[in-house]
């Protein structure tokens, strides 16, 4: 059978969800519409190729904002992606899928599948109900942070793809500020699951995938799948016998529709089909099947690959080269911005260009009216959970200088949430609250980037001192401002 | 020992050797970093580029080494055979027998088959009205803002 067509196809499916090429060259990630759309497959979107929607990060994302609206849409989407492939996602199309399958090429000793591995593939129902349901809800319900657990505490893919992939770019060396113990407990959880795969099949996709136990639900109901001809099967159980997934029959939650169960079934009882279309039948043909099915399933096969090639050739050619409306958010921040500003800069040592805004209690901000004093402005939005844990610390260093020290917190234009309404109970009333306007104003003088949080600390004659994208701590607040308030 | 199985020991030895060396390494950098934070330092960077390509290139030469070991190894048509044995754990065949005389005695094709169409087309229905609430609602724009923007926490940045 075609185990070498099934890997053609998740090469293929992780070149497509990862066509913005360019997006590794330039440090920046993709930010145009197609990114409205979920991939099937686990693939972050913060991978500075990425064209679509993780799944499972969009989920996630949708359930930390369900104070403010459900999130419809993902479940739909998810729904439809498990009702149409179920977990053939995961065996054919999931670039996770392929890099595990490929660290499990390598040469070792293997550990093979037995009942400790069946009890630990029940794990990933755990990661799914606590780090990727329950903790999202938990904190977007009750503290009105975004925090996407699985994300945050464990994707390898995030680490990998994310954090590996824009680190890797030398244009955001400045990104290396904002690593820390977050990034060391991941980047070691990525390895541990790295060395996993080499020795123990598909151990991320068996033990801690919540995508694939998502899909493994829809499994009996998806369209695509693989099918087992009754009428032929002696039930010899070599199929289960012989897979090296966790499963207890064909096509049940753990089956991922490989179909290399395919080639050990002497009876030729098992195929894969789309509904009652058979994709590929066993070498002896179904038994449905008429003289000429099989040269018109190869025909069909042919065609297949001819548009879906064309397709990627078309998406590698709109994503790197004619379509420039996306790639407009330089993540590379602070590294490339001062050319940029021909009055001032936003640099350290810079004077920052005067500005004036209008804040959400009605006032206006006028940066020059600012002189004399510390200036901190802060990039943030409700949707970013590191951004929102911070606030605090703007608002107690605020108090602790009130006078002499300034706080604009502005807010991403891009948002759907009533951000008066949520800032209305939290207290931070020391702070000056804006939205920046559509044409991104404050975002393009003080050279915000697509990543959050961002700090900007100007002294007393307006100059730049400090300009960075990450968390902060209240110690770095106050350093800062202790350098900010002596710097005449 | 033979001297196939060996080198399949000393491949995964090199492997698992390197992954050890760059979490340690890892938690060093960080545990130094953040050491020096703590002695009043708030601005210093617990990273670096230059840290970082120090640690990889440290250590590289290990991972180079299980490189030409596993190249060999492909070379040599060294493999653990029992990856593509079938399962032979008695407690296991034990519950696929079970399974299997589960499925043979399950109710007829027919009647599970109507049953599963019915919750498909619920499934279907649900799928695409969630679709439509979330075009109407906002959901989608939501998942655009957030997909488009970096939240540097969720990815592993800091």
């Amino acid at each position: 059978m075609g185990n070498n067509k099934r890997r053609l196809i998740q090469l293929y499916s992780a070149l497509l969800y990862n066509a913005h090429m360019k997006g590794f060259i330039k440090g920046e990630i993709y930010t145009g519409n197609t990114k409205a759309m979920c991939v099937p497959g686990f693939n972050c979107y913060s991978c500075p190729a990425a064209v679509g929607a993780c799944p499972l990060g969009s989920l996630q994302n949708a359930l930390a904002s369900s104070g403010n609206r459900a999130g419809f849409y993902v479940f739909g989407i998810i729904m439809l992606w498990g009702l149409m492939l179920g977990r053939t996602v995961c065996g054919w199309i999931c670039p996770m899928g392929l890099i595990q399958e490929l660290l499990y090429k390598i040469p070792t000793p293997k550990i093979m599948k037995s009942r400790v591995t069946h009890y630990l593939s029940y794990l990933k129902y755990f990661f799914l109900a606590v780090f990727a349901v329950m903790m999202p809800l938990w904190y977007g319900l009750k503290h009105g942070m975004a925090v996407p657990g699985f994300c945050k505490y464990i994707c390898p893919a995030g680490t990998l793809e994310g954090a590996v992939g824009l680190l890797a770019n030398p244009g955001n060396a400045s990104f290396f500020k904002m690593l820390g113990i977050f990034f060391t407990r991941k980047f070691v959880i990525m390895m541990i699951i790295g060395l996993a795969c080499i020795f123990c099949y598909r151990s991320f996709c068996r033990f801690v995938c919540p995508l694939g136990a998502i899909y493994g639900m829809f499994n009996k109901l998806a369209l695509v799948g693989v099918k087992v001809d009754m009428d032929r099967c002696t039930h010899c159980g070599t199929c289960a016998m012989s897979c090296k997934m966790d499963v207890r029959h064909v096509g049940d939650h753990e089956c991922i529709n490989c179909a290399k169960c395919m080639d050990v079934c002497k009876q030729d009882a098992i195929s894969l089909k789309a509904g009652k279309v058979t994709l590929i039948a066993p070498a002896g043909g179904c038994a449905d099947d008429k003289p000429d099915s099989q040269a018109k399933r190869a025909r069909a096969g042919r065609i297949a690959w001819g548009i879906a090639i064309a397709i990627l050739a078309f998406a590698l050619l709109w994503y790197n080269v004619l379509d420039h409306t996306g790639a407009v958010a330089d993540v590379s921040g602070t590294d490339k911005i001062a050319e940029q500003l021909q009055d001032g800069g936003n640099q350290p040592g810079d004077e920052l260009p005067d500005f004036t805004i209008e804040c959400m209690d009605g006032t206006q901000f006028h940066l020059a009216d600012s002189r004399g004093k510390v200036v901190f402005i802060n990039l943030w939005a409700t949707y970013c959970g590191p951004c929102v844990q911070e606030l605090p610390y703007f608002n107690e260093l605020a108090a602790a200088h009130s006078g002499d020290a300034e706080i604009l917190a502005v807010h991403n234009s891009m948002s759907k949430d009533d951000i008066p309404a949520y800032l209305a109970d939290r207290g931070w009333d020391k702070l000056h609250f804006a939205l920046d306007t559509g044409d991104k104003l404050v975002w393009n003088i003080v050279g915000g980037s697509a990543a959050m949080p961002q700090t900007i600390v100007l002294d007393r004659d307006g100059k730049v001192i400090y300009n960075q994208v990450g968390s902060v701590t209240p110690e770095l607040l106050e350093s800062l401002y202790a350098k900010a308030a002596s710097e005449i | 020992m033979d001297r196939k199985k060996t080198l399949l020991y000393i491949n995964s030895a090199l492997y698992g050797l390197w992954a050890i060396l760059m979490a340690g390494s890892a938690i060093r950098i960080y545990r130094d970093g953040a050491a020096y934070q703590a002695q009043g330092h708030p601005e210093a960077w617990i990273f670096t580029r230059e840290k970082a390509l120090e640690a990889f290139g440290t250590f590289a030469p290990v991972l180079a080494l299980a490189v030409v070991v596993t190249i060999i190894c492909v070379v040599k048509g060294c493999r653990d055979e029992k990856q593509d044995m079938p399962v032979a754990d008695p407690e296991l065949i034990g519950i696929y027998k079970a399974e299997r005389d589960a499925v043979r005695n399950a109710k007829t094709e027919a009647a599970k088959a109507k049953r599963l169409r019915a919750v498909k087309i619920a499934v279907l229905a649900a799928a695409v009205v969630f679709v439509i609430a979330g075009i109407l609602n906002g959901s989608m724009e939501d998942m655009l803002i957030k997909a488009i923007n970096i939240c540097t926490e969720c990815v592993g940045l800091g």
